[in-house]
């Protein structure tokens, strides 16, 4: 879904028009795939936190939405939501001791890429004008945050391809 | 203005990155350090229940013996103390009936009845307590054994004994255990295998005694016979005196291949 998302977004870039529209569309999007993915884990995440934390998203979302502009508050909750429900995952992970070999279990992969990603990302978020934001911040600052953003984007994505990698072997050993 | 904060901001990602990352590998560490006690926990409580498991079946083992030799011991001295009085007493009786040539044979037939009766009792009451065994210790038992079923079951034994001479005495329980596998075995290739030929191997190392056991018989299903209630007690008794004693024994047969075991145990 994330991938179709993105044509309309290479497609205004390559038109050199504004994408901020689909590109807060996909951070909502992609917030509420990696809230409700915590639904399936086997440690079992308190579900009213994964609710409460789809409304904040929700409201966060309907509060902060800009068409011309990056949602930078938008991003900073996600982060934190995705920090504290990692953090919580963690906890049940040692709580629960179901796991034999945690390096073979994907969601760790998964959940471990997300916590670098949000955590080397919400300050970038947070300052948003002197960042990555294209009105206010110097052209130089602005190209080498979002190289560092992408980085980190880079390295979620190389903990999700260790998750898939990893799924063919049992944590059970 | 804009270069101060732009620093702080990236020692503050740095900083929030490898706070992620030292979390990361606590877990990690933690986890694996944590599954390893629990790990090692469970394989003590595995350590204790078998010790208390064998601790059991070497109580029953005990009683079954003591049962034994209390039957057996009723057999000789009572059973067969009354017989041998009965068989004198048609003795003294049929001295008496020698001019009734009809009835002093009857007698006699009565005597020699009694007379195998009371050799019966008294193979049964030595099959119950091997005295050869409690006497003279596991290789005389082992040859008494062997020429005492040959006769009887027209089956070629063939006993090979390394490393124990005759009267030499090991441990009493492995003694005993050795004699009780080898009495089963036979007694498996005899009743289910038809075997006419059986090899009895004992090696006594200085730290092992390897029992080996061969017979050509028709073989078996290891796996199936050793689930199944009613067949596989035989061999649910071997293995259990091999457990109690701390050994090993592996079985080998197929239909129609004979039957091998090979049984280690610790001297």
């Amino acid at each position: 879904m994330l991938i179709i998302l993105d044509i309309p977004m290479w497609y205004l870039a390559l038109h050199k028009q504004n994408n901020y529209l689909w590109a807060n569309i996909q951070e909502i999007l992609s917030a509420f795939l990696w809230i409700l993915s915590f639904l399936w884990l086997k440690e079992k995440i308190p579900r009213w936190l994964i609710w409460s934390s789809l409304l904040i998203v929700l409201f966060t979302s309907i509060l902060d939405f800009r068409f011309m502009h990056y949602a930078s508050w938008i991003r900073v909750v996600n982060r934190f939501l995705f920090i504290v429900l990692s953090f919580i995952f963690f906890t049940r992970l040692l709580d629960d001791l179901k796991v034999k070999n945690i390096l073979n279990y994907p969601p760790f992969w998964l959940i471990s890429g997300l916590m670098i990603m949000a955590c080397g990302t919400t300050l970038i978020f947070v300052f948003t004008e002197v960042t990555i934001s294209y009105e206010d911040a110097q052209d130089e600052i602005y190209m080498f945050f979002s190289d560092i953003n992408d980085i980190l984007k880079i390295i979620l994505m190389f903990f999700i391809s260790v998750g898939f990698w990893v799924s063919k072997y049992s944590y059970h050993e | 203005m804009n270069e101060i904060p732009i620093y702080t901001i990236l020692l503050g990602m740095g900083t929030l990155i490898l706070m992620a990352i030292a979390l990361i590998s606590f877990i990690v560490y933690y986890q694996r350090k944590q599954f390893n006690l629990q790990l090692k926990q469970q394989t003590e409580i595995q350590n204790i229940e078998s010790e208390n498991q064998k601790k059991l079946l070497k109580n029953s083992l005990e009683v079954q013996e003591a049962e034994r030799r209390h039957i057996s011991k009723d057999l000789h001295d009572e059973i067969g103390g009354l017989l041998s009085a009965t068989k004198l007493s048609i003795k003294t009786f049929s001295r008496e009936l020698k001019d009734n040539e009809e009835l002093y044979k009857k007698v006699q037939n009565t005597t020699s009845l009694v007379t195998e009766a009371l050799a019966q009792v008294r193979s049964l009451s030595k099959d119950l307590t091997p005295r050869t065994l409690e006497n003279f210790g596991l290789v005389d038992s082992l040859f008494e054994f062997a020429d005492k079923m040959e006769p009887t079951s027209k089956t070629h034994f063939e006993v090979s004994i390394n490393g124990l001479e005759s009267k030499e005495r090991i441990n009493k329980d492995l003694e005993l255990a050795v004699y009780r596998i080898v009495q089963e075995l036979t007694n498996n290739s005899l009743k289910h295998a038809n075997a006419d030929n059986i090899e009895i191997k004992l090696n006594k190392g200085s730290e092992f005694l390897y029992l080996s056991y061969s017979d050509n018989g028709v073989g078996f299903e290891y796996e199936k016979t050793k689930n199944d209630i009613k067949s596989g007690l035989g061999l649910d008794n071997i293995i259990s005196r091999v457990n109690v004693m701390n050994g090993v024994c592996n079985f080998t047969s197929a239909p129609n291949k004979g039957t091998q075991v090979e049984i280690r145990i610790p001297v």
